[in-house]
């Protein structure tokens, strides 16, 4: 057995459950992933988000009064 | 970016959704990885990095995540969930397959970290110490 390096962050407030582990014997595989996704805004933050949206619909409306 | 995490083993036990807490916004479920009998995943690629993320421990204050997550099995099926706009970690022991993860977790994925079983021909032993 090899246990790997662990990755990201220190946050989180709930630990993945032990117990959960405990109920795979040797002979046990995974056999599906699912997930989830969100956009990602990478690094970008919420206010300049709006705002450069913000700034598009104002670009906008001026090439349409245009 | 990648958002929730679910792991469904042969004991057909399904491990709960890691992360997702109180989804907003905009978020959609993938197409899952399927494995086939006798299939095994090989090789993860990790994707993380700062997140502008909601977090009531660090208010203003951008969080350090998994933002995605690569995985490839012995034969050859490749997933991506997420997002590759991160620093970017491979995992990928030689003749070594993934047995179970392990991480923390809140509304996103915090950390992660694998434990690989050994591929052993049959009738030959396990080493309790084959460590990193």
């Amino acid at each position: 057995m090899k246990r790997g390096n662990a990755y990201g962050g220190p946050g989180g407030d709930k630990f993945w459950d032990d117990a959960e582990i405990a109920t795979l014997t040797f002979n046990d595989t995974i056999t599906r992933v699912t997930a989830s996704q969100s956009v990602d805004l990478a690094g970008i933050s919420r206010n300049r988000f709006i705002s450069s949206k913000h700034s598009i619909l104002l670009q906008a409306n001026q090439c349409y009064f245009l | 970016m990648l958002l929730s995490l679910t792991f469904g083993y042969s004991n057909d036990r399904i491990g709960r959704e890691y992360g997702g807490v109180g989804r907003r916004g905009s978020w959609e479920d993938l197409i899952p990885l399927e494995l086939t009998p006798g299939e095994r995943i090989d090789h993860i690629t990790i994707y993380e990095g700062y997140r502008n993320i909601t977090n009531p421990y660090r208010e203003g204050k951008l969080t350090y995540i998994i933002v995605g997550i690569y995985l490839k099995t012995d034969r050859n099926q490749q997933t991506l969930f997420g997002s590759t706009n991160g620093i970017q970690k491979e995992e990928s022991p030689n003749n070594y397959f993934l047995a179970y993860v392990q991480g923390q977790d809140g509304g996103h994925i915090d950390s992660l970290r694998f434990t690989w079983y050994k591929y052993c021909l049959k009738n030959s032993t396990i080493s309790e110490n084959d460590n990193f």
